[in-house]
């Protein structure tokens, strides 16, 4: 049930409960004292009808005469006639109830009439048809001939004006609710608004529109839901981004993983297959032979590396301090053998820094080997370090900048963001003069982020490439020469 | 009329020596299909050439998108093998400048996304091979779009009798020769490889489907009965424990 009706229904429901009780309740009241009214007015009435009696009972016995029930009667009749209203009518009965003098309009029954005598002097209602009655009755209590006077009132108007009342105020009561309920539905409806622009605003979201925001600008309850439905929306939206950004990165990696596998797969399958298929000549089996050893090189060379960036992940590193000098000579040993007739220059001061000694040398092999590769104009890369402190009280604060630079083919201006992204190459084709898969930066970067470090590079086509980071700086003593 | 058969078999076997002996010659015979590779990966690149020179025809390969341009600029190719991922122009910039030359053209390349297959079959090459593939399905790929431009070689002549591929039927002077498909894929597979020694695993596994558990004598008894069936006792030579071997058409007579 929507919530505009729910609300119509309550307000309908608590208005006309509140109107017709407290309506009737006036109305009773009202009444209730009109009838008192009209009961010591009547009993004022039969007072004097009752004096009026007694005093003409008295009359007859001072002048000697018998009182008799012919005589009550006469007198009862003059009293209708000289009270002569016209709703007036009384009765009046002898000691054992027998009826003497009536002009009632209705029948009582001896017993009734009994009862009502014994009651005293007190009144009753009653009801003949579509007339109202209202009784009293007394006792005639003069010399020794005791009656009883019954006096009978027409009230009827009374009740009819009740009724009358009642009707009114049931209609009017009608109108305030018909009133009063197009009132609070139009309320309704407005106060709802809102919550339908927030209703449809997030089915539009769930349908798939994260941008959709709503537009409500009130200070009450629903603005402030409003703000934070749009801040929700937003959170949504930046996370929905964020998932589709590295589901884009998922699909390049699995892209690239794809093509880095299959390109020596269907060498090493098809030489394979050739191979066994049929006698060759010695020169192509030589030359299939090397193929798959080769392409089987690359498969091996590229699993290892995969491994090595899984291993990476999510893993802790102790970071052991290491002396300058002795670390970067022993990386220039290592390399040796793979710079290809590129000098590998090596410049900075003394000094001692925080690493883990496998990982940093794996780092910079990587580094090194993609400027070799770049094809340095002056066949040289540059290994440089500096150690800077700006504090030097606090040797916990001194860092050590490391750069690797050389002077070959650079990387295009907006490449240089994704460079680090598993299996991305600069060159779209793939061609490896220099060999390579593409992750070698994937698994630098990761190692720069173990030691709390970030790659940067700065780069120009045909100009070459800076690759740099910082390391903590150690304090000397504690450096650590066994490596 | 024999005779006359057998002439036009060697003149065409001496194509095919030819080419595959060198096949960077210029041929002018149109009856050799030229076909261009232009793939990056010269592992891949060779491999595809060795292939389809073996299975006869002439084929040279690029290793750039320039230098594919260039050489379809100077020559006249009847099929153009072509990767997506290239250097200098992509495959799909090379499609745009073939598509007017109404060169039938495969894309063989490593991206398998639906999006990319359309992209290159909308394009207008005439099929698409994802790597990695089997030489086999290359071959195959490569004999449908020369049949389906007409320059494929429909019919082929060997020792006296004449096979056409397509309706799979073979005939020998005049008269036609019953063969059971695995007979008939059998046949092709000589004579697609004449005078070559064909090793039996393979044989069993290019023709069966399945992996040769070494037991079976399937592979024999095929052999046999299209000895027979053929009268080629002596031109299929078995090459003890190691295969079969079609002995060239000069040396029938």
């Amino acid at each position: 049930m929507k919530f505009s009706l729910k609300l119509v229904l309550c307000t309908t429901v608590v208005i006309s409960v509140l109107f017709s009780a407290g309506g009737t309740i006036m109305v009773r009241q009202n009444f209730n004292h009109s009838l008192e009214t009209a009961a010591s007015q009547n009993n004022t009435q039969h007072s004097l009808e009752r004096y009026a009696m007694e005093s003409s009972m008295l009359n007859t016995i001072m002048n000697g005469e018998m009182l008799t029930n012919e005589k009550l009667a006469e007198y009862g009749k003059r009293l209708t006639g000289y009270m002569g209203e016209p709703g007036k009518q009384l009765c009046i009965y002898t000691e054992d109830c027998r009826t003497v003098f009536s002009n009632l309009r209705f029948t009582l029954s001896r017993k009734e009439a009994e009862h009502i005598l014994s009651e005293g002097e007190t009144y009753r209602y009653r009801r003949e048809g579509d007339t109202v009655l209202m009784l009293f009755s007394s006792r005639l209590d003069v010399a020794n001939h005791p009656a009883y006077l019954l006096s009978a009132y027409d009230v009827t108007s009374l009740f009819t004006e009740r009724d009358r009342q009642l009707q009114e105020y049931l209609l009017l009561d009608a109108l305030i609710l018909v009133a009063s309920v197009a009132a609070v539905a139009l309320l309704s409806l407005l106060l709802t608004a809102p919550i339908k622009k927030l209703n449809l605003a997030s089915r539009k979201i769930a349908a798939g529109a994260y941008h959709e925001r709503t537009d409500i600008h009130t200070s009450d309850e629903i603005g402030e839901l409003s703000l934070s439905f749009n801040q929700m929306a937003q959170a949504v939206e930046e996370k929905i981004d964020e998932l589709g950004q590295s589901l884009q990165q998922r699909d390049n990696f699995i892209a690239g993983f794809s093509h880095e596998i299959k390109t020596p797969m269907t060498a090493i399958i098809g030489y394979a297959d050739l191979l066994r298929s049929a006698q060759c000549s010695k020169e192509v089996q030589l030359k299939a032979a090397n193929y798959i050893f080769r392409e089987g090189k690359r498969l091996e060379q590229l699993s290892r590396k995969l491994m090595d960036l899984m291993a990476l992940t999510d893993r802790e590193v102790e970071l052991v301090p290491l002396e300058a000098d002795g670390f970067f000579r022993r990386l220039r040993d290592t390399l040796s053998p793979l710079l290809g007739g590129v000098t590998l220059t090596l410049r900075g001061g003394p000094g001692t820094f925080y690493g883990d000694p496998d990982l940093l040398q794996c780092l910079l092999k990587n580094l090194v080997e993609n400027a070799v590769r770049s094809r340095p104009i002056n066949d040289e890369v540059v290994l440089f370090w500096e150690f800077s402190n700006d504090r030097p009280s606090d040797n916990s604060r001194g860092r050590m900048a490391v750069q690797v630079s050389d002077t070959g083919r650079g990387i295009p201006p907006d490449e240089l963001p994704h460079i680090t992204e598993p299996f991305y190459m600069v060159d779209k084709s793939r061609t490896r003069d220099g060999g390579g898969a593409g992750i070698g930066l994937s698994l630098c970067r990761q190692i720069a982020r173990l030691h709390g470090a970030e790659l940067r590079f700065e780069s120009l086509p045909d100009r070459g490439t800076t690759v740099s980071f910082e390391l903590a700086m150690a304090e000397q003593e504690a450096a650590h020469e066994d490596i | 009329m024999a005779k006359k058969i057998t002439f036009c078999i060697q003149l065409r076997y001496k194509h095919l020596v030819y080419y595959k002996s060198s096949y960077m010659v210029k041929e002018e015979e149109a009856e050799v299909n030229r076909i261009l590779v232009v793939e990056d990966e010269a592992a891949i690149a060779e491999l595809i050439q060795l292939s389809l020179t073996g299975a006869g025809y002439a084929c040279e390969y690029a290793l750039d998108g320039r230098s594919g341009a260039d050489r379809i600029e100077e020559g006249d190719f009847d099929l153009i093998l072509l990767d997506i991922m290239l250097p200098e122009f992509d495959g799909f910039e090379l499609m745009e400048y073939i598509a007017p030359l109404h060169i039938p053209v495969i894309f063989v390349t490593a991206r398998d996304s639906v999006q990319d297959k359309v992209k290159g079959l909308r394009m207008g090459a005439d099929d698409y091979l994802v790597k990695p593939f089997e030489i086999d399905e290359l071959l195959a790929r490569v004999e449908s779009v020369l049949r389906r431009y007409h320059k494929g070689q429909r019919i082929l002549h060997f020792g006296g009798i004449t096979i056409d591929t397509e309706v799979r039927s073979v005939v020998r002077d005049g008269q036609a020769i019953d063969l059971t498909p695995k007979e008939f894929e059998l046949l092709l597979l000589f004579v697609r490889n004449p005078n070559t020694v064909l090793y039996r695993e393979a044989m069993f596994e290019k023709i069966w489907g399945e992996e040769y558990s070494g037991e079976t004598r399937t592979l024999d008894l095929h052999i046999q009965r299209l000895r027979r069936k053929l009268g080629w006792e002596k031109q299929i030579k078995t090459i003890y424990k190691i295969g079969y071997r079609l002995m060239p058409a000069e040396e029938q007579t």
